[in-house]
């Protein structure tokens, strides 16, 4: 850990879904489009120059911030995005200036009736969202939501709770069995940026199909019904690329995507020849682009993720194959470095180690105790090495901006912070429920620039706190590794069901010899927003704390469970209620990301 | 046995993932969870299935210990069937469903087994299961690991040892695997201070097809420090079964004598 830019060392993110890195590369996030450029804002942003004036640095490589957006555009609206029309910026959704359209508020926006349908893939909230019982009266509240799913989770049949009258519910769910990603053809980026493409290995089941084959026959019925009766404002979607098919024809939903035409658009592809200024053919039209270099701001390439692009280039394996990059698999590590430059392809331009000009010193010679990745040869007049340079490689020492090789950053040195809203630097703030006062800040107890919603205070379903006089337990959540976030994926499957088959709080004995629960009983944990029953597990691994001088207990419990789903038939395995019902709508102060880790409750046997 | 091989478990390294425990039924086409049929359910510890079963022929034992010298430990011990050098199982076994087999395994045919449960009962670890199939007739089977033989004949490690993602587990000669616990053991007590770290398996029973690095004496982890070999089983083997033998064929024998005398008397009265 540490050392960044060094071989072996670096930001080494432990991320909790298998390809988090290619969604949020992807724009799985709010503030964000393809490859980390900011949302457009109607207050900000009406106009393509708003955007690329506001959003473009003078200095640093997003300089070239106009060609990434001009490509993505062209990506999607292709013939139609112009320069006459700004190349369709019109066409793109943009949201209210100052926005917050993050996980609480949507659930809140959906509970208010601002939100009439949601369309979740995959995401299964009234197990894994904060305060799980306000975000399934949530769903309730929606007009329409469609789900694209592999079991019938909580989610899918979150109208059939225990308890509820499914006939009260109006919001018309509609589910569509979806691939498991081994069902289906693709890539996923790990946190390393390593972008691999991965099989199809089984046929999914029955009726279900792959994510992007749901999207590609809703696309193409949408296109169909805007061409037969166009609103006020049809032409983002009637002019929207959308010539992904090639693939076999289903019965029921015919023509399916070629995954490999999807590929080529993320990669990016030039859409007239393009020629340089010695007159140079730099990409024919049509042809895929093997760097980003090569993008244009004039129209002329377009992409779908610049930070993607040559990921599907042909290229060689090292063993005498030349295939799209990320499908390679050769084993050659030239630097004996474990960095492998012919298997896969890492983003950005297959640079294995980022901030790499850091594994040399201020003159470009190698530090001093092997590891050498790259530095300056002044006999061929550029950095030479096993990686590809993460800065301008023909600079020799002594050139203006040898030693500002940080090309993201407009100064090009690496930062020690970056602007969080409370920043600099993180500091100590209790929970909003908390069991004592900020040591460190007596005066300022919570984090100033969190996010608190109060909807429905003090109502049964509602966004309430408590203060140590009523709940006077720490309680957390964390996972066990016999299931997977919110159970979708696990709570359906024998084996694991079988080795965590319930919903289980683990308590000192010390709190357990107090309330009188012996491991093995059922109690029941109750915070200000719910109560749940689950298994007491009385263990030596918990120990009362002393706080401020307080002796003050703890109680832990898994996330995964929820009551099984569905229908009957179709339920989980493992059941149990979810540790959510007491967790609060509280954001942090930078994503607002749900307090999930620390409340208060307190625990009865039941 | 110069080619017997065997299963290092590395107890210190096992962080009770249970991996171990799902690739087993994974490859072997065992079940887990059914709805009314075999269920589990938290009883007050991660610990599931609370017992081996013909359908778990291998599982995680969960342990709180506070270790007198490093305070506390939870231990996690692999259970399975060891592969005695001297296996009660196999010289009680009337059917030789149980036998030693290639490389020191201790073989199981399911097909020869008559559901005596002999094994179950002489076994000085509790490790075969019998699961009765049917209640009307009585037929049952056994079961327990026999090391994966479908893969370990085929040059394959066991499906535990393949997918453990903690490296604490090994499959190979077993001297080489009890030189590896032997070092593995001294770093233990040394550098990384577990001063009760010990090999449990080198010399137990003729020598276990396991061999352990524990943290903590085998009795914290409910194993018998000095498990002896079950001293009926010998009587069963070397008496009895020849005696049972006997006494079937003088049974038969007798049968038949009975036969011909009846029928002799049958005669007489003819000719009477």
């Amino acid at each position: 850990m540490g050392n960044i830019g060094r071989p072996g060392g670096g930001v080494n993110a432990l991320r909790g879904e298998s390809n988090v890195q290619g969604s949020t590369d992807m724009a799985v996030l709010a503030h964000i489009i393809p490859a980390y450029m900011a949302t457009p804002s109607a207050g900000n942003h009406p106009t393509l120059a708003d955007y690329l004036e506001k959003e473009t640095p003078a200095t640093s490589y997003w300089a070239n911030k106009p060609k990434f957006l001009i490509s993505l555009l062209k990506a999607w609206w292709g013939d139609h995005a112009t320069v006459e029309n700004d190349f369709a910026y019109d066409y793109m959704g943009k949201v209210e200036s100052a926005a917050n359209h993050y996980w609480i508020a949507l659930f809140e926006a959906m509970h208010a009736g601002n939100i009439k349908g949601a369309w979740i893939m995959g995401q299964n909230p009234a197990v894994g969202g904060p305060n799980a019982r306000f975000e399934r009266q949530a769903l309730e509240k929606l007009d329409w939501m469609v789900i694209q799913e592999i079991f019938q989770t909580e989610t899918v049949g979150f109208w059939q709770e225990p308890g509820k009258v499914p006939s009260d519910i109006k919001t018309e769910v509609f589910v569509l069995p979806a691939a498991d990603a081994m069902e289906k053809e693709g890539s996923i980026v790990t946190s390393g940026r390593l972008i691999q493409w991965r099989p199809k290995v089984a046929e999914p089941p029955g009726d279900a199909l792959a994510d992007h084959d749901i999207l590609y026959f809703v696309g193409r019925r949408l296109k169909e019904l805007y061409a037969a009766e166009p609103g006020p404002f049809a032409d983002p979607i009637t002019y929207l690329t959308w010539d992904y098919g090639g693939g076999p024809v289903h019965p029921l939903v015919g023509e399916l995507v070629d995954i490999e035409k999807v590929a080529y658009e993320i990669n990016g592809y030039a859409t007239a020849d393009i020629i340089d200024a010695d007159g140079n053919v730099v990409a024919r039209s049509g042809e895929m682009l093997n760097t980003f270099g090569k993008l244009q701001a004039d129209g002329t390439t377009a992409c779908g993720n610049w930070l993607y692009v040559g990921y599907y280039y042909p290229m060689s394996d090292g063993e005498g194959n030349t295939l799209p990059a990320s499908k390679r698999r050769g084993q050659k590590d030239p630097g004996g470095l474990g960095t492998y430059p012919y298997y896969a392809y890492s983003w950005p331009v297959n640079r294995r180690i980022i901030y790499n000009r850091c594994s040399a010193d201020s003159q470009g010679n190698s530090w001093p105790g092997g590891r050498e990745l790259i530095w300056w040869d002044a006999a061929q007049g550029k950095w030479t090495g096993y990686d590809v340079p993460d800065f301008a490689a023909t600079k020799a020492p002594g050139d203006p901006g040898f030693n500002d090789p940080f090309i993201m950053k407009t100064d090009g040195k690496g930062w020690l912070f970056g602007a969080l809203n409370e920043g600099p630097f993180p500091t100590h703030y209790e929970p909003v429920e908390s069991p004592t006062t900020n040591a460190l800040y007596p005066n300022q107890q919570n984090n100033p620039a969190i996010k608190i919603w109060r909807t429905n205070e003090g109502q049964d379903i509602g966004n309430s706190y408590a203060d140590v006089s009523e709940f006077p337990i720490v309680a957390t959540t964390y996972r066990v590794v016999e299931h997977w976030q919110a159970g979708g994926m696990s709570r359906w499957l024998e084996w694991l069901a079988e080795a965590q088959p319930d919903m289980f709080v683990e308590m000192s004995e010390e709190l357990a010899a107090e309330k009188g629960i012996k491991s093995g009983d059922m109690v029941a944990v109750k915070s200000a927003r719910g109560e749940l029953k689950a298994v007491a597990i009385v263990t030596k691994r918990f120990k009362p704390l002393t706080v401020n001088g307080q002796t003050v207990h703890q109680v832990g419990m898994p996330w995964h469970f929820g009551w099984g789903g569905g229908d009957e038939r179709y339920q989980a395995l493992a059941r149990g209620e979810a540790a959510n019902k007491l967790t609060p709508h509280v954001g942090d102060a930078n994503t607002t990301i749900p307090e999930y880790k620390a409340f208060l409750v307190n625990v009865e046997k039941a | 046995m110069a080619d017997r091989l065997a299963m290092y478990i590395d107890a210190s390294k096992c962080m009770a993932c249970r991996g171990c425990q799902v690739a087993c039924k994974q490859w072997n086409d065992n079940r887990g969870y059914i709805p009314g049929e075999r269920e589990t359910t938290n009883v007050g510890t991660y610990e599931n299935p609370l017992t081996l079963d013909s359908q778990t022929w291998t599982r995680i034992k969960f342990t709180e210990y506070d270790d007198p010298d490093r305070g506390f430990q939870w231990l996690f011990l692999k259970e399975g069937c060891m592969h005695c050098g001297e296996a009660a199982c196999v010289d009680v076994c009337p059917t030789g469903a149980l036998k030693y087999g290639p490389n020191g395994i201790v073989t199981f045919e399911r097909e020869l087994c008559n559901g005596c449960g002999y094994c179950s009962q002489f076994c000085p670890f509790g490790i075969p299961q019998l699961e009765v199939l049917n209640t009307l007739t009585g037929e049952a089977k056994s079961s327990k690991c026999f090391f994966c033989q479908d893969r370990t004949t085929n040059g394959m490690k066991p499906a535990c040892v393949k997918t453990c993602p903690a490296a604490a587990l090994d499959w190979g000669d077993r001297d080489e695997m009890v030189s590896k616990a032997e070092s593995r053991v001294a770093k233990l007590k040394g550098e990384l201070g577990f001063p009760q770290a010990n090999v449990y398996g080198k010399t137990q029973l003729g020598g276990l097809g396991r061999i352990y690095v524990l943290t903590a004496p085998p009795a914290e982890y409910g194993l018998p420090a000095d498990p002896k070999y079950p001293a009926m089983s010998t009587v069963w083997q070397k008496i009895l079964q020849p005696v049972g033998q006997v006494a079937f064929a003088a049974t038969v024998v007798g049968a038949v004598a009975a036969f011909f005398i009846a029928r002799r008397n049958v005669h007489m009265e003819e000719v009477e």
